[in-house]
């Protein structure tokens, strides 16, 4: 178990307040909420993406908080995807291990092994501007993957995919975390996904964690 | 009758002919001059030497300007970057380092000239007055288009724990190729075409075609031979800019973390160079307080001079944001967005010449001839400095929009205007500042000095250079005012349309 | 938002509108006589308004001063706009501006004869159109602290003391830049000119674009030494109560520049253009010319007794030519061909 404590994140019109917040340390930890909650605000703010100076985050006795966003280790699938435009599949994966200061050889076998899995292996070489949405999520998914992270966060997966593309994704992904056996941070609105993955719920709105079983 | 109105509409409308107007509106200089003055025996004696000797020296130096501008520019962007989420932090920073846009060249050039002692004359000596002049221009752009183009990058490459350098030369250097060589010609292009600067600083040797321009007219009375100079001069221009058409597209987010490459450490170099700059500045004025009984004589004049400031200023500005959203409501990816980019005007002696050679010249139409010639001049600039990339970005919801069945109209109200006013007030508030300290244009065309930036001019020709500098400040501060306000509206005017829809 | 608008909108009107408001009211009645000129004359801090207030008192007439930056542009606007507006006189070029201004623009005919000329520039009356109003010496000018070290001569100039001190202007763009190239030319051989033209623009500080500019970086302590008019010193001391100034007294005969007006031959309030030139020429006319535009009157004796008297020494030593149309093309080749470098032809 890992503890969030006094997330606060100040915008003009808008503020997040979490004092404690308990994120599983395996599994999937669902932030659920209707859209304009916050979710994305605490998803950015735990991965050091806004200023939230006094935030701490107790995640296997380390406090995150007080690492800057690279230090963290936190292999994130951002809402739409992101990829590096100009690069191929395969570019992209490999400047994620690099990052990581990981060695050829390993890189090159776990980039193997995550395409063969994730189903992208003849996309290889394809420019990332030339796939699919559900090409597309999959190589992101497996750049988050790539350099060996802490914990991996997954902001609305799976919103931007066809009706028949999702349940086919959930099941690839569930398949993915249970093999890592990587803890998990999902943020969605969709209650199928919370059906699906979860293993602990929590719901947020307006800001404020309002219901923590 | 309602149908007759319907049909006026339409034909006023009409894309294809404003398209061709505005166009014809750009090239008007070139158009009046030929017709009324040119003649082409007079081409005949052309000293073709002069003119390849003038434009080799003055490609040199607009290609060592423009590279240390980006050089220095980039660097200050990164700086910039620091602050770029902070909203009203950013733009007073943003405007602080546009100033030196905007000084006359002979206070810069003397505000250099003390910092750096000696200073180096010849070649390297306009480089640094170009790159002085332009530096913060450039990073002010480079750091919009980063923040705006690759913001989401920025964020997953400081996820990924990519280190600055290799998010410079594997991210921002391919993605931002195009946008930086059109950066690049922008700079180029305005050292290119710089009169002044190369012949205070260059030496001996500092000479370029707008000096060739101006002997021309000036000396000979030759107006063939410097039309053709000039049209010579944009033809290299428009043949560069075509190498610079294809662009990256933008994000819709406005804010990102961009710590990933943001230095606060560039930043501070920067605002050190400034303020060491600015102190000199402001200290070789203070000798202009000793003539504080000359600003007293002068009051009427100078008074007259605030309010011919301020009229000259919020119309050019106006008439801009006016302009940029006409072009926006005919832009098409045809000959016409081709034209836009590639488009350099003529120098501003031969475009203040064209206007007065046209119709009359009397009070309200000279005002309004400046008007026209500054609108001409600072829109086609104005266009390359993001107004292209923002239209180009448009183009997929446009089409979108069109395939939908929604007319034009419908169209530039719902889906262009809501996303552009901002930045057309923007744009028509640099125009303003600009406009505030312009006098080339205006002491041709007008047959008195109406404006404060006039009067400075008249008084360094009398002597009076220490009021002259102590006025370049109300200049300063006009064009500041002018400026915030043009931001303000834009704010406003863009809250106003989006809740209207 | 809309009424934020409106007012601006009103405010911005108001304002271009009480602007020119003055000007189109007065155009309506009385004749006017258009005058052409330079700014640093007409403007309001020059002599033009002054002699505009003594020459509207008694002329029942108006008269509209049409300024232009240089005298360039204004034989330019003379000749585009002359025609159709009307230019009545026109005032401000000097002796290397006449050949051009004669040979583009048609003037009438001025008698010259009554003028009682200083004997300085007696050869400023050997044409028939145009009227001197003023003149002055070129020289260097300096402080009093760089006086020590002064040049006393042009080759002085090349002395290794004085690299990257001399701020120049550039004969292309400048009239005063145009008298030091013709300085040089005058006063060596062809051959020595040509070495000297070489060298001296390795020598330079700087060629400025103006006047103006080249004088700026003097007062603001860039280069101790300017090129301008000996008059200049006579400025800080009438204006500034500074001392401090001098020109500089050279062996070699100093350049003379002396500035003219005409009367276009389309004028349409001809009489009173002449009764205007006519005022110039009178002591109280050259009175305000100089003591407003720091030049040297063109009527013996005006300068009896004033400040202007004291350089006289310098005033002797001087010489002062029209130069033709084809003489000043040659110059400024030969000047284009020094900068690039190249041995100017002989």
């Amino acid at each position: 178990m890992s503890l969030v404590k006094k997330l606060k994140i100040h915008y003009d019109d808008f503020n997040v307040e979490i004092e404690n917040w308990e994120v599983l340390d395996s599994g999937v930890t669902v932030l659920w909420g209707p859209s304009g909650s916050g979710k994305t605000s605490v998803f950015r703010g735990l991965i050091g993406l806004e200023r939230n100076a006094q935030c701490e985050w107790i995640f296997k006795n380390q406090d995150l908080g007080r690492m800057s966003t690279p230090e963290r280790k936190i292999g994130v699938v951002f809402q739409n995807y992101e990829l590096f435009g100009h690069m191929t599949v395969y570019q992209n994966l490999k400047f994620a291990a690099q990052a990581r200061k990981i060695n050829a050889e390993v890189y090159e076998s776990k980039i193997t092994h995550l395409t063969k899995q994730l189903r992208i292996e003849s996309l290889k070489h394809k420019n990332v501007k030339l796939l699919s949405g559900g090409e597309r999520q999959r190589a992101a998914l497996a750049q988050s993957l790539v350099g060996d992270p802490n914990i991996l966060f997954l902001d609305e997966p799976f919103s931007a995919l066809d009706e028949e593309l999702r349940q086919e994704s959930r099941e690839l992904v569930k398949a993915i975390i249970e093999e890592y056996q990587i803890p998990v941070l999902l943020i969605t609105h969709d209650k199928r996904d919370v059906d699906f993955l979860a293993k602990k719920v929590t719901l947020i709105k307006n800001g404020r964690i309002i219901d923590q079983p | 009758m309602l149908g007759r109105g319907r049909k006026l509409q339409n034909k006023l409308l009409d894309i294809k002919k404003l398209q061709f107007l505005i166009v014809t509106f750009f090239i008007s200089p070139f158009l009046i001059l030929f017709f009324n003055l040119f003649q082409p025996h007079a081409i005949g004696n052309f000293d073709f030497e002069e003119l390849f000797w003038s434009l080799k020296n003055t490609t040199i130096q607009a290609c060592y300007s423009a590279f240390l501008s980006m050089v220095t520019g980039f660097f200050l962007s990164l700086g910039l970057l620091e602050v770029a989420n902070r909203k009203k932090i950013n733009t007073v920073v943003d405007f602080l380092f546009l100033l030196p846009n905007f000084l006359p060249n002979l206070f810069i050039v003397i505000g250099l000239m003390n910092l750096i002692d000696p200073f180096p004359m010849g070649i390297l000596g306009i480089v640094l007055v170009h790159a002085f002049i332009n530096f913060g221009f450039v990073g002010i752009l480079i750091k919009n288009l980063i923040v705006e183009k690759l913001g989401r990058s920025g964020e997953l490459a400081l996820v990924l724990g990519v280190t600055r350098l290799s998010f410079i030369f594997k991210i921002i250097f391919p993605q931002l190729k195009y946008d930086f060589l059109r950066i690049y010609l922008y700079v180029f292009t305005i050292s290119f075409s710089s009169f002044a600067i190369p012949l205070l600083v260059g030496g001996g040797k500092g000479t370029n075609l707008e000096v060739l321009i101006y002997e021309k007219l000036r000396i000979n009375f030759d107006w063939s031979s410097a039309l053709f100079i000039a049209l010579f001069q944009s033809m290299i221009l428009f043949l560069l800019s075509i190498g610079t058409m294809k662009t990256t597209r933008f994000q819709s987010r406005e804010s990102f973390n961009l710590k990933v490459i943001s230095s606060r450490n560039f930043l501070l170099v920067f605002a050190l160079l400034y303020v060491l700059f600015f102190v000199q500045y402001v200290y070789s004025t203070l000798d202009g307080v000793n003539y504080i009984n000359d600003f007293f004589l002068y009051k009427r004049e100078i008074i007259k001079g605030i309010f011919g400031t301020l009229a000259l200023s919020v119309g050019t500005g106006s008439l801009v944001s006016i302009f940029l959203l006409l072009v926006a409501f005919v832009w098409e990816k045809n000959y016409f967005s081709k034209f836009m980019l590639g488009y350099i005007g003529p120098s501003s002696a031969l475009t203040a010449l064209a206007f007065f050679v046209l119709g009359y010249n009397f009070s309200f139409l000279t005002f309004a001839k400046i008007l026209l010639a500054l609108v001409l001049i600072y829109s086609s600039l104005a266009y390359r400095l993001g107004w292209d990339s923002l239209l180009h970005d448009l183009e997929s919801e446009k089409e979108k929009a069109q395939i939908m069945g929604a007319d034009e109209r419908l169209i530039f109200q719902k889906i262009i205007l809501p996303r552009v006013i901002k930045r057309a007030l923007f744009l028509g508030g640099m125009a303003s500042f600009w406009a505030a300290g312009e006098f080339a244009i205006s002491k041709i065309l007008a047959s008195s000095d109406f404006s404060v930036a006039m009067i400075v001019e008249t008084f360094i020709s009398q002597y009076r250079i220490g009021l002259a500098s102590v006025l370049t400040f109300l200049v300063l501060l006009l064009g500041t005012v002018v400026f915030f306000i043009f931001v303000g509206v834009g704010d406003v005017l863009s809250k106003k349309i989006k809740n209207s829809l | 938002m809309q009424q934020f608008i409106i007012f601006i909108s009103t405010i911005f009107f108001v304002l271009i509108f009480s602007f020119f408001k003055k000007q189109s009211s007065m155009e309506a009645h009385k004749s006017v006589v258009r005058i052409f000129g330079y700014s640093s004359f007409i403007s309001k801090y020059g002599p033009g308004e002054e002699l505009k207030k003594i020459f509207e008192e008694k002329c029942d007439c108006q008269v509209d001063f049409i300024e232009a930056s240089d005298a360039g542009i204004l034989l330019q606007r003379v000749k585009l706009e002359g025609s159709t507006l009307g230019a009545d006189l026109v005032i401000g070029f000097d002796q290397f501006d006449l050949q051009k201004a004669l040979s583009e623009i048609k003037w009438r005919k001025i008698d010259l004869t009554q003028i009682d000329i200083n004997p300085m520039i007696k050869g400023s009356l050997n044409n028939e159109y145009f009227v001197p109003y003023d003149w002055g010496v070129l020289s260097f000018v300096t402080r009093k602290e760089d006086m020590a070290v002064a040049p006393k001569s042009l080759q002085d100039l090349l002395k290794p003391h004085f690299k990257r001190k001399l701020a120049l202007q550039d004969p292309r763009t400048s009239s005063p830049g145009m008298q030091f190239l013709y300085w040089i030319k005058k006063s060596f051989n062809e051959s020595d000119y040509a070495n000297f033209l070489q060298q001296i623009i390795e020598q330079a500080h700087s060629f400025s674009p103006s006047w103006s500019t080249a004088y700026g970086l003097f007062i603001k302590k860039q280069a101790p030494y300017v090129f301008s008019y000996t008059t200049s010193p006579i400025y800080h001391q009438i204006v500034e109560k500074n001392n401090q100034y001098q020109a500089l007294y050279f062996t070699e005969k100093h350049p003379i520049q002396v500035e003219f007006m005409g009367i276009p031959s389309d004028c349409k309030e001809c009489e009173k253009a002449e009764d205007f030139v006519n005022l110039m020429l009178t002591d109280q006319g050259q009175k305000i010319i100089m003591n407003k535009n720091f030049m040297y009157p063109v009527v013996k004796d005006v300068v009896k007794g004033t400040i202007f008297e004291s350089n006289d020494d310098l005033v002797q030593n001087t010489f002062f030519e029209i130069p033709s149309v084809t003489e000043v093309e040659s110059l400024l080749k030969e000047w284009s061909d020094a900068r690039k470098g190249k041995k100017v032809a002989k």
